[in-house]
């Protein structure tokens, strides 16, 4: 099976995709495991996707919330997390890095999403498709992430100062 | 990540999209470099490998 262009695709992306599982609310194994069944799948079926960034996105979404619904009641998509403090999860990244994560991750579940989406470079319409949800519905929930995110960075003391110019 | 796409991106929250991409940026490279990246590489190439072995195989006892 040739694999022209796979390893190169890997080295680029899987980190991308293991951070917007996480970003999703995702423990690190958790979204680590998901990356890696879609980098299989990904590798198997590697000479017929046309667009490979946007397939790993989707499966690995997709397979992260399967794997989810497999194992614990509540699907991820409907639940938030409750991370520790500190989250063991986020450990590994620096505090300010820290502090937006929690932020993201703390989002309820349909904002989150979206969020995640958003920030990984996703239009409104592009998370309609993947979600299943009409646009004005992902518009809808992006604008009250954006506002949540917005108040919560403002009124924090670590607040940066490139946010209210 | 993370350019965040020009479609969404509204003046009101210009600054708060380009300072959580940027936070978001520096997060990819931090959990880069705790990722042993050719290592899982290796590990996803061959169980790939496995799995189309065993597929071949029971194809092959199937066919027989």
């Amino acid at each position: 099976m040739s694999r022209d262009g796979f390893d190169l695709f890997f080295r680029q992306r899987y980190s991308r995709a293991v951070l917007l599982l996480i970003v999703m609310g995702a423990s690190r194994a958790d979204a680590e495991d998901a990356v890696q069944e879609a980098m299989i799948a990904a590798w198997r079926q590697w000479e017929s996707i046309r667009e490979p960034a946007a397939w790993l996105r989707t499966t690995a979404t997709r397979t992260l919330w399967k794997n989810n619904r497999q194992q614990h009641a509540a699907p991820l998509e409907q639940a938030t997390p409750q991370p520790a403090d500190p989250d063991p999860d986020l450990m590994v990244f620096a505090e300010e890095q820290q502090r937006i994560l929690r932020l993201l991750r703390g989002l309820p579940p349909a904002q989150r999403t979206v969020a995640a989406l958003f920030y990984d470079g996703l239009t409104a319409a592009e998370i309609a498709v993947l979600t299943g949800k009409p646009v004005a519905t992902v518009r809808s929930h992006l604008r009250h992430a954006r506002n949540s995110l917005k108040e919560a960075i403002t009124s924090d003391s670590l607040q940066p100062p490139t946010l209210d110019p | 990540m993370h350019s965040v796409n020009a479609e969404s991106s509204e003046p009101e929250f210009a600054h708060l999209d380009a300072y959580i991409a940027a936070q978001l940026t520096q997060a990819r490279t931090t959990l880069t470099a705790h990722i042993d990246t050719e290592a899982q590489l290796r590990s996803v190439t061959t169980a790939a490998d496995a799995t189309a072995d065993q597929d071949g195989t029971a194809a092959a006892r199937d066919w027989r």
